[in-house]
C-alpha cells in the first residue's frame, strides 16, 4: 500500500515585472515530478541545490500550494485525500499525518520556548491533555536519546545535533503517517552526522516510519533509503532501487554525483567524471534534456527533444535518450 | 551560541535555562553606554513624574524685579558653619542706562531648607499640595533660589526646564505610544497579508515620507484654531508628530512579519496544526518584541525633537505652555544670547536624552539581535 502517490506535481513561480505586473516568465521550481511512497518505505530524493527538492517537500506538507498536480495521501487502508486539492482549512486537521524535520536546526526551534514545549507543541495545538503530553514528551526525549532534563532549557543550550534530535523528536509527537526530512543533515558536522543518521536508521526500525529523505548528494543516502529519486531542475531524472542505482546508475547526471561519493576503491576514481559547470536555471531551463549542457554523452538529440521518464527495467526509471546505449560507472562495495 | 559562548560562564544551568528576555538582559548589560543611558532615562522621568515637587519657584510667575538674573550657587558654609543659603537681591541704578538692576546681595543671606512650602499643585496629579523639596524661608518679593538664573520676564530657568521636561518627555511618550499602535497595526496587517493591502499602505507610507516634513507641519499648525486651550493644541500636536513616526515603525513590523513568516520554527508549529492566532502571538510577536522596542527607543528622540523644533519655531505649543522649544524659543534673540547666556542651557537636557535614547536604542537593537 502506497502512503503517498504524487502524479506531475508542478510548482510555478511566475515573475512579474512592469508597473502592471505582468507575468514575463516562470520559475519552474518543480515541472511535472511523479514518485510514490510505499509504507514503511523510506525514499531518498537528491539533487544538487537549487533542482527544487525543498520545493518538493513544501508541497507535499501543502507548506506552499502547488501549481498543479495530484498528491494522494492515505489516511487509512483504502481511505485517501488529494492534498493538492484540499483548501487551507480542510488541511489543518489532517497535518498531524505528517510531519517535517527541517534542515536548519537552529532556525527550526522557537529560541524562546522551553524544548519540552517546543516538543509538546504538536501534541498541544491537537488537543492532547496536559498530563499526557508531559508523559510523551518524556518518551520522546527518551526516543531521541536525550536527557529528561533538557525539557526545561532553551535551544541555545544544545549543540546543532541535539537540537535536530529535539526536531525529530517534535516531529514524531503524533506518530506521524509520513515524515518529510528536508536534509536533516546537511547542516551538521560530518560527524554529528552519523549521530544522526543512525538515529534515524534506529527509528525507522522500531517505529516502521515512512520517510522522504532529501539529500544534496548521494554520500548519506545510502543506509537510509530503499529506493532513491534523482532530481535535476524541477524533474526526477532516474528512481531506482538504492543497490541498484548506486551498483549501476542509468543517468549521467546519477553517475556525476556517485562521482562526489567516497570510493572505496582508489583504482575507480580515475575512470569517474567529475561534474563541471551550474546546475541550470529553472526560469529558463536548456531544450531538450535539461542536463545536455553538462553531459558528456550528449548527442544532438539530447539539444532538441526532451526525454522522457520511462521504465527500463521493472522498478526503475530513467530520462536519457542513450541510457540504453551509454556504460555509466557506479560504486562498488 | 554554543558552549564556547561568552554568556556561558553565568553558569552553564542558569544560561541553559535562562529565557530569551534574560539572555538579551544579559547581553544589554555589557553594553555600558547603554546601560548609563538608561539610567539617564529612567532619572529624566522621575524628574519628569515629580517637576512640581522639585521645581523650586512658580514656572510661570513673573517678576519685573529679576529680570535676567544670573545663575545661582547655593553656599553651604559660612563663617557659622554649615549654613546652606542664597543671596538676596539689592538694588543698583545702572551708570549708563540709569535702569535700576537687581543683582544679589551677599550681605543678605536667605537660609536654604528642604520641604518648604510653595506654589499649590497635584503631586501625580491625584494629592494637592504646596511642599516642594528645597526653598528659601524670609524671603522678600521677588527672592528665591534662581540655580539656572531668570528669563527678561523674571521667571526662574531651573524650574521651567524641570517642568519643560515633563511635557517634552510626555508629548514624545505619547506621540511614540500612537505611532506604535498604528505602526504594529497597519505594518501586521500588510506583512500578514500581503497582496493589494500590502502595496496600498506601502504606497500610502511612500507617500507620507516623501512630504518634506518641516511644510507638513507648518501647514498642519496652521491649521490648529487660534481659540485651542494649550491642551487642545498638546494633543493636536502630538497627533501630528505621530502621523509621521508611525511609518518608520511600521516597516520594521511588516519586515520582521515577512521575514518571520519564512522562518522555519513558525512553518513548524503551522505544519503542526497551529491555528493562526497561535503562530501569530506564540511565536511571531515575541520574537519582535525586542525589535520594536529598539525601535520605539530610537524613535522616542525624534518625536522629542520634532516637539522642540516646532515649538523653537512657534508652530507647536505656545506660551504659556512650557517646553524645552519654547524655552529654546527664548534663547532665539542676539541680545540674549550676549546679555543672558544661561537662557542657552535649555538645549543641555534636549542633547542628553536624545543622545541618551540613541545609545539606548543602539544597545537594546544588539542585545535583542546580536546577529542581525
Ligand atoms: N518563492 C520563490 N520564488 C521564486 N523562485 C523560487 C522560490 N522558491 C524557490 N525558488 C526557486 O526554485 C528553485 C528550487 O528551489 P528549492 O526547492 O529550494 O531547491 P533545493 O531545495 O533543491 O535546493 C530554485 O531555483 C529557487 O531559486
Ligand atoms: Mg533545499
Amino acid at each position: 500500500m502506497n502512503i503517498l502517490d504524487v502524479v506531475d506535481l508542478k510548482k510555478h513561480y511566475p515573475i512579474h515585472a512592469g508597473l502592471l505586473r505582468r507575468e514575463i516568465g516562470r520559475v519552474r521550481a518543480v515541472d511535472g515530478v511523479s514518485f510514490h511512497i510505499a509504507k514503511g518505505e523510506t525514499l531518498a530524493l537528491v539533487g544538487e541545490s537549487g533542482c527544487g527538492k525543498t520545493t518538493v517537500s513544501r508541497c507535499i506538507l501543502r507548506a506552499l500550494a502547488p501549481t498543479s498536480g495530484s498528491m494522494h495521501f492515505s489516511l487509512a487502508e483504502g481511505q485517501s485525500v488529494d492534498l493538492a486539492a484540499l483548501p487551507k482549512r480542510a488541511l489543518r486537521p489532517l497535518r498531524r499525518h505528517m510531519q517535517m524535520i527541517f534542515q536548519d536546526p537552529y532556525s527550526s526551534l522557537n529560541p524562546r520556548m522551553m524544548v519540552g514545549d517546543i516538543i509538546a507543541e504538536p501534541l498541544k495545538v491537537n488537543g492532547v491533555p496536559a498530563a499526557e503530553r508531559n508523559a510523551r514528551v518524556l518518551e520522546l526525549l527518551e526516543l531521541v536519546q536525550m536527557p529528561a532534563s533538557a525539557r526545561s532549557r532553551f535551544p541555545h543550550a544544545f549543540s546543532g545535533g541535539q537540537r535536530q534530535r529535539i526536531g525529530i523528536a517534535r516531529a514524531l509527537a503524533l506518530n506521524p503517517r509520513l515524515i518529510v526530512a528536508d536534509e536533516p543533515v546537511s547542516a551538521l558536522d560530518v560527524s554529528v552526522q552519523a549521530q544522526i543518521i543512525n538515529l534515524l536508521l534506529d527509528l525507522q526500525d522500531r517505529l516502521g516510519l515512512s520517510m522522504l529523505f532529501v539529500a544534496h548528494d548521494l554520500s548519506v543516502v545510502r543506509h537510509v533509503s530503499d529506493r532513491v529519486a534523482v532530481m535535476y531542475v524541477g524533474r526526477i531524472v532516474e528512481i531506482a532501487p538504492t543497490d541498484a542505482l548506486y551498483r549501476s546508475p542509468r543517468h549521467p547526471y546519477t553517475e556525476t554525483l556517485l562521482a562526489a561519493v567516497p570510493a572505496p576503491d582508489p583504482t575507480l576514481r580515475g575512470r569517474r567524471m567529475k561534474a563541471t559547470g551550474e546546475v541550470a536555471d529553472p526560469s529558463r531551463p536548456p531544450p531538450g534534456c535539461a542536463f545536455h549542457p553538462r553531459c558528456p554523452y550528449a548527442v544532438e538529440r539530447c539539444r532538441v527533444e526532451r526525454p522522457e521518464l520511462t521504465e527500463i527495467a521493472p522498478g526503475r526509471f530513467t530520462s536519457c535518450h542513450r541510457a540504453g546505449e551509454i556504460e555509466l560507472a557506479g560504486v562498488t562495495g | 551560541m554554543t558552549a564556547a559562548d561568552p554568556l556561558a560562564s553565568a553558569g552553564q544551568d542558569r544560561w541553559a535555562e535562562a529565557t530569551q528576555l534574560r539572555l538579551t538582559w544579559w547581553r544589554f548589560r555589557r553594553h555600558r553606554l547603554a546601560v548609563i543611558s538608561l539610567v539617564i532615562i529612567a532619572l529624566f522621568y522621575l524628574i519628569a513624574a515629580f517637576a512640581d515637587f522639585l521645581s523650586i519657584n512658580d514656572p510661570h510667575a513673573t517678576d519685573a524685579r529679576r529680570s535676567f538674573i544670573p545663575p545661582q550657587a547655593i553656599h553651604f558654609f559660612d563663617e557659622n558653619g554649615f549654613n546652606p543659603h542664597v543671596y538676596g537681591l539689592r538694588g543698583v541704578r545702572d551708570r549708563q542706562t540709569f535702569q535700576l538692576v537687581y543683582t544679589p546681595d551677599p550681605n543678605r543671606k536667605l537660609p536654604v531648607q528642604l520641604f518648604t512650602r510653595g506654589y499649590t499643585y497635584n503631586l501625580l496629579g491625584l494629592i494637592e499640595t504646596d511642599i516642594h523639596l528645597i526653598g528659601v524661608t524670609g524671603a522678600q518679593r521677588g527672592e528665591g533660589i534662581f540655580l539656572l538664573g531668570t528669563d527678561q520676564l523674571g521667571r526662574d530657568l531651573f524650574s521651567r526646564m524641570i517642568v519643560a521636561t515633563r511635557v517634552s518627555l510626555f508629548i514624545g511618550l505619547a506621540g511614540v505610544t500612537l505611532s506604535l499602535v498604528l505602526g504594529v497595526l497597519l505594518g501586521g496587517i500588510s506583512g500578514l497579508y500581503g497582496g493589494w493591502v500590502d502595496t496600498v499602505i506601502q504606497r500610502v507610507i511612500e507617500v507620507l515620507r516623501s512630504i518634506p516634513t518641516i511644510p507638513l507641519w507648518m501647514g498642519l499648525a496652521a491649521a490648529l484654531p487660534n481659540s485651542w486651550s494649550t491642551l487642545q493644541v498638546y494633543f493636536a500636536i502630538t497627533i501630528i508628530i505621530s502621523l509621521i513616526g508611525w511609518t518608520d515603525l511600521a516597516r520594521v513590523v511588516r519586515g520582521r512579519f515577512l521575514a518571520l513568516r519564512e522562518e522555519d520554527f513558525v512553518v513548524a508549529a503551522e505544519l503542526a496544526g497551529a491555528s493562526q492566532g497561535r503562530i501569530i502571538f506564540r511565536h511571531m510577536l515575541p520574537s519582535f518584541m525586542s525589535h520594536v522596542i529598539a525601535a520605539v527607543s530610537l524613535a522616542l528622540p525624534a518625536m522629542i525633537v520634532s516637539e522642540t523644533a516646532l515649538s523653537f519655531l512657534g508652530l507647536g505649543l505656545r506660551p504659556p505652555a512650557v517646553s524645552w522649544g519654547i524655552l529654546l524659543q527664548d534663547a532665539q534673540n542676539i541680545q540674549v544670547l550676549s546679555g543672558a547666556p544661561w537662557l542657552l542651557s535649555a538645549a543641555v537636557p534636549v542633547i542628553l536624552v536624545i543622545l541618551a535614547f540613541n545609545f539606548l536604542g543602539d544597545g537594546l537593537r544588539d542585545a535583542a539581535d546580536p546577529y542581525g
